[in-house]
């Protein structure tokens, strides 16, 4: 009996002595933010940006890693063989994607390997950037004496109180990409070229000028141009927060980054540009509003209704703008096909509807109840 | 009764007030804590079946193929009330080993479970040593909690993991909303109904812990007098369909993955708590896997200790509780990927197996029943 | 040994001083005398009579006694007129004699007489009755058993003054015995749990029990489990509440402490303050000892299978923290976990062993070794430190110290799980300690009861509340006095009824 008993406790210790392999703590790179671009050959490049383990001084400082690869996955293996130490992607807070990248066909299947990434964590908050993801992954600073973990947290915790960042979590993108009933609506940043030193400021984007003429985005380089916002109209008036992106805040800082306004997505790619106002509303609308899906025959109406006490209820003209803005670029953030999916009893029922062929030319009502 | 349990509250009336008293509610105690530990046996096998097989084939009408579970759950409820002064006798423990098929099932679906499991949560550790370290573990646990500490013990913690249940699902925090509901009909009632009957042998792995002989047969049959038995009854097999009915709903108001998506047993597990807004609750939904998952295992060895010994008396206990184990341990060592595979066709055959068990069962109970009238 | 004394004192003499070693055994004083016209003699154990008493009680009457008897009428004359003392008895057996005087009584045998005469005149040296050392209260009674079974016995019967508290003496020991008193209050306590603790003793064939510790794994139900299944206290106050709800109690000659049983898993979190402060302030310290449990068992593991293998749940400051405090250790954050619970128990032997003298610098050394030296020469990092100290902490806030080495020994067990398997360790050992903890039985009763299995009971497992809610004895109480009171207990309250 206590050869037997023995034999158990070899049986259970053995096989945990024999696998303890692991990468100890100090002895792994933790990412704070991940950015994904593509280049002109249509390469992927892939760069982390990851805290030092010490410093000389004791102040926080990063490292940014690139690496380039003919898809993804290649990209990665490059960047894990040319680093020291594993990575381990639970402490990251951003994945940029560059605009370029995110309005191609591969924004979902690229959300969808970010996600099954091991030990990706699911909350991370996923971005367009206007320009090269990389460069505006570099630019950024936290303010205040803060590590870029906590400010990016309190940052975009701040920003969704006041309701100007939709909460594109990456586990919230792949899901609603996944569905295909509903569009995200991804969040979008910027470098404020006016607080970057030595950059190329022309075309506008200087710290309180609007931009002339072409109405150049704050990202540069090859970025959307003017006709990818604001229904091709330039900037003109009085620069609020609200009316404008990322990257034209008159404002200066220690972080150059500006995180203002969102990305539209339809049928899996970015189909166009939302300004900080119109994200708002666009956020605080989905928050606030009811929604419901009418069909008579062919004929599609998409309904929303505010309630009276809704700040939104005096400016339901500027909710109505935005939807039909969001319909225009196909991007249905607002899940109305959830609710179309109501009036159908069985999955193929649905399916012969096709309301996502059906969403460009419905009806869009809005009303306080 | 009102005043009287108001009374008891206030501790100014015992119901204890002799020796025969004081037994009956020990009995009742004893009875109580196996029927808690086969109601997280119960819950883990219904959850499970949800995360890895309804799921994917239903998406949003999984939650109504969890309800339809109700009818076998009934039938296990009616065996436990006409079927424990049957079970008391040899044949009738005979008769439970029709079930040991199922309890062998049952086991192998949570060693599978449970290794990839824990290969996904520490991917340096082989499948292999994920699945035999939790396997001995339990049969270790068997052993060394003697005769009532797996029941005692999962009595002690159902208000933990019912607890944590409860934040892995309704306080989960995640974007769930029952507009994904729809189309509320899916892909027709006719495939929710196939679906479910799949899921009706999860629970009769479970019967042997509600109607295994404890003590004698005069205790057995004390316990059927308790005219609060039936109600008592109910609520053991209710706990654990609601519970498999809310995770149901969560799934398909959640809908963390695409059917058909290729995911492993891990990513599945997780797939609820990775859509979480707050990685603290992530934390939790892992706390409350790698709890119910060993205990439901080691419901398993216990059932399956008692029903051999109480057929077979001269099986060792440590046979006893491995013979459960041994052919899911080994299913999921040599053959891990097509194992789950498998469990696809295996699971209805579960059920008609079942089936017949639980009426054979009954046909027993009843014959008993006519004979008690008779004489 | 003959099973009877003989008629003859020179025989038996001669069979005493065969058995006591009177040859040899300096220690025993034999006294010849006279008395009623026949040769007496008086056996005693240097330093265990009083003298003067025996002078007074025993040689002074005999000798001056001027009648001449024999037989069965000296022996009356002697136990009934003559010795005044006030516990005088007779013993026919030799053995039974012998022991009653390596006991410290007085052994008179007289010519004639075929039964040995006991006098207890016992006046040894005794510690007097001082306050508790391991079980320390604010508020509450500060006197503690002594080693004399006699002494702890006056304790209780002066706090339980009932003819219902009842003490049979038996012995325990095949060559050298020992008496042991087993303790209860008739009507409340069980006669089964008489029974069954009286077999036990007896069944224990050892040849000398010197302690209750020893006892206690002679008579318990699994003397491998991780936890006692009976309580050792030093207190008399905590003896009594054990016997008032219906718990037999053992009390041992030459051990300051005693035993109860059957017993749970919460008598050995309850400390004895608990009772005497208000409700409130009792249940505040039992959940700051519940978490100090917790703490004590779980927080190493958890720390270093979450920084090892599930760094998600973790801020990003403490994780920066971390690493930049073990960016100059030189071995795994596991085996430094386990090196500095290693030499925190090392320096916890070391204080309960080192000479008082010496204790003083024993803190500052250890403090400057551990503090800075270590963590200055890279072997150790601060927060690590601060974990073991807050688990050290914890288990030091435990009231038994038997369940402190438990949590002590689980608390490596799990890291060791931890720190190989990460939280799956955890989970999976815990539970087996779970379930193992509840398969325990004390005197065949669950060993987690009234939680598990349910039974009707006081609020007071980690809630105590209130004295006047806590109507009911424990479990172990018999069946058909389980209440304690009937009716209100604050009956001031009573409006419009006679107050009392």
């Amino acid at each position: 009996m206590k050869r037997a008993w023995l034999l158990c406790v070899l049986l259970a210790v053995g096989p945990l002595l024999g696998a303890c392999s692991y990468a100890s703590l100090e002895r792994q790179v933790y990412p704070i933010c991940l950015s994904v671009d593509l280049d002109e050959k249509g390469r992927y490049q892939v760069g982390v940006q990851a805290p030092q383990s010490s410093t000389e001084s004791g102040a926080a400082a990063y490292d940014l890693l690139t690496a380039t690869g003919d898809s993804f996955s290649d990209a990665m293996r490059v960047l894990s063989a040319s680093t020291p130490y594993p990575f381990n992607f639970s402490q990251v807070r951003l994945c940029l994607l560059s605009y370029d990248l995110a309005s191609t066909t591969h924004l979902r299947p690229l959300l969808r390997t970010l996600f099954e990434m091991p030990s990706m964590r699911p909350d991370a908050y996923v971005m367009v950037a206007l320009g090269n993801a990389a460069e505006v992954m570099a630019a950024q600073k936290p303010d205040l004496g803060m590590r870029l973990s906590t400010h990016l947290n309190l940052l975009f915790e701040q920003l969704r109180q006041e309701s100007m960042l939709p909460y594109s979590s990456l586990s919230a993108c792949v899901q609603e990409l996944g569905d295909g009933k509903a569009d995200p609506l991804l969040c979008i940043c910027a470098v404020n070229r006016s607080l970057v030193p030595d950059q190329d400021n022309s075309g506008g984007g200087a710290s309180g000028d609007p931009p002339s003429g072409s109405g150049q985005s704050g990202g540069g380089g090859s970025g959307a141009d003017a006709a990818a916002f604001a229904g091709g109209e330039p900037w003109a008036g009085d620069l609020l927060p609200e009316d404008i992106l990322a990257g034209l805040l008159p404002q200066t800082s220690v972080n150059p980054v500006e995180y203002l306004g969102s990305a539209a997505v339809s049928e899996g790619r970015v189909s166009g540009l939302l300004t900080a106002r119109e994200t708002q509303i666009a956020t605080l609308a989905m928050i606030e509003g009811r929604r419901a899906v009418a069909i008579d025959g062919e004929q599609l109406q998409l309904q929303l209704f505010l309630p009276a006490s809704s700040a939104l209820a005096q400016n339901r003209d500027e909710v109505q703008a935005v939807l039909e803005k969001l319909k225009a670029l196909g991007c249905d953030s607002f899940g109305f096909g959830w609710h179309a999916a109501g009036a159908f009893y069985t999955d193929a029922q649905l399916e012969a509807y096709g309301f996502r062929r059906r969403f460009r030319e419905a009806q869009i009502v809005t009303a306080v109840e | 009764m009102m005043t009287g349990w108001f009374r008891r509250a206030r501790q100014t009336l015992s119901t204890v007030k002799n020796r025969e008293e004081a037994q009956r509610q020990q009995r009742r105690a004893a009875c109580a804590a196996y029927r808690t530990l086969g109601v997280l046996q119960l819950a883990a096998q219904l959850m499970l079946w949800v995360t890895l097989y309804a799921y994917d084939r239903l998406v949003q009408t999984t939650w109504q193929a969890a309800l339809l579970l109700a009818l076998p759950l009934a039938g296990l409820w009616a065996l436990w009330r006409g079927g424990e002064d049957a079970l008391a006798t040899r044949n009738g423990a005979r008769l439970t080993l029709l079930l040991l098929p199922c309890l062998m099932l049952d086991a192998a679906v949570l060693l599978r479970t449970l290794g990839g499991y824990i290969s996904q949560l520490i991917p340096e550790y082989p499948l292999w040593a994920c699945t035999v370290v939790p396997a001995a573990l339990c049969w270790l646990t068997v052993l060394l909690s003697r005769e009532n500490g797996a029941a005692y013990g999962a009595s002690l913690l159902r208000f933990l993991l019912l607890g944590l249940f409860l934040l892995a699902t309704v306080f989960l925090n995640t974007n769930a909303h029952p507009v994904r509901l729809w189309p509320l009909l899916g892909q027709g009632p006719g495939r929710t109904a196939a679906e479910a009957l799949a899921g009706a042998g999860s629970g009769w792995g479970v019967a042997l812990l509600f109607v295994l002989p404890l003590h004698s047969r005069q205790s057995a049959a004390a316990l059927s007098a308790d005219r609060h038995a039936a109600g008592r009854a109910a609520v053991w097999t209710a706990v654990p369909w609601l519970m498999c009915v809310i995770w149901a709903l969560w799934y398909a108001m959640v809908r963390p993955w695409r059917s058909g998506d290729m995911l492993e047993v891990g990513e599945r597990l997780m797939g609820l708590a990775r859509h979480s807004h707050s990685p603290l609750l992530y934390e939790c939904s892992s706390l409350m896997w790698m709890l119910l998952l060993p205990l439901a295992l080691t419901g398993c060895a216990v059932s399956g200790e008692k029903l051999l010994r109480s057929t077979l008396p001269r099986v060792p206990r440590s046979v006893a509780a491995l013979l459960p184990l041994l052919p899911g341990a080994a299913a999921a060592l040599i053959w891990p990927d097509d194992l789950l595979g498998a469990l696809g066709w295996a699971l209805p055959w579960r059920a008609l197996i079942s089936a017949a068990a639980g009426g054979a069962l009954w046909a027993l109970s009843a014959r008993k029943g006519r004979e008690a009238h008779a004489g | 040994m003959r099973s009877t004394f003989f008629h003859s004192l020179r025989r038996n003499q001669d069979m005493l001083a065969e058995s006591l070693n009177l040859d040899r055994n300096d220690d025993i004083v034999t006294r010849s005398f006279t008395a009623l016209g026949r040769s007496c003699a008086l056996y005693f154990v240097e330093g265990m009579s009083s003298g003067q008493r025996m002078s007074d009680s025993v040689l002074r009457p005999l000798m001056h006694a001027r009648e001449d008897l024999s037989g069965r009428q000296a022996l009356e004359a002697v136990t009934r007129r003559l010795i005044e003392a006030p516990e005088v008895k007779t013993e026919k057996q030799p053995y039974a004699a012998i022991q009653q005087l390596m006991r410290g009584q007085t052994l008179v045998l007289i010519d004639t007489v075929d039964e040995a005469v006991l006098v207890d005149l016992r006046g040894y040296i005794r510690r007097p009755v001082s306050i508790p050392q391991t079980e320390n209260v604010v508020i509450g009674p500060h006197e503690a058993f002594t080693e004399p079974l006699r002494d702890n016995l006056t304790l209780l019967h002066r706090m339980l003054p009932t003819p219902g508290l009842i003490c049979k003496l038996g012995q325990v020991g095949t060559h050298i015995s020992t008496q042991t008193a087993v303790c209860y209050l008739d009507g409340i306590c069980p006669q089964e749990t008489v029974d069954e603790v009286q077999r036990r003793l007896e069944a224990s064939a050892i040849d000398h029990v010197l302690t209750v510790g020893e006892l206690s794994q002679l008579i318990e139900d699994d003397p491998f489990a991780p936890l006692p299944q009976v309580v050792s206290t030093e207190r008399p106050d905590r003896a009594v509440s054990f016997l008032l709800e219906g718990q037999a109690v053992i009390l041992i000659d030459g051990s300051p402490r005693c035993l109860a049983m059957p017993v749970s898993l919460w008598h050995l979190f309850h400390a004895p303050d608990d009772s005497y402060m208000r409700w409130m302030y009792g249940t505040f310290m039992r959940v700051v000892r519940a978490v100090g449990a917790v703490l004590a068992l779980l927080l190493p593991a958890v720390f270093v299978s979450m920084v090892i293998f599930h760094p998600l749940a973790l801020p990003m400051s403490l994780l920066t923290n971390i690493i930049q405090s073990r960016s100059i250790v030189s071995i795994s954050l596991f085996g430094e976990a386990v090196l500095m619970l290693t030499v925190f128990d090392l320096i916890n032997e070391a204080g309960t062993r080192i000479p008082g003298l010496m204790g003083s610098s024993f803190g500052l050394v250890s403090a400057l070794i551990l503090g800075t030296a270590a963590v200055d020469a890279g072997l150790v990092s601060p927060l690590l430190i601060i974990v073991v100290a807050l688990s050290g902490l914890g288990s030091y806030a435990l009231p038994n110290y038997s369940l402190s080495f438990a949590f002590r020994m689980g608390q490596m067990a799990l890291l060791i799980a931890g720190g190989l398997m990460g939280l799956p360790g955890v989970c999976l050992l815990l539970m087996l300690m779970v379930l193992r903890v509840a398969g325990m039985e004390s005197l065949g009763r669950p060993f987690l009861a009234p939680a598990s299995p349910g039974r009707l009971h006081n609020p007071d497992l980690i809630w105590r509340g209130p004295v006047f809610r806590q109507r009911l004895r424990s479990y172990a109480a018999r069946p058909d006095n389980l209440l304690r009171a009937h009716g209100r207990m604050r009956r001031f309250r009573n409006k419009g009824r006679e107050r009392p």
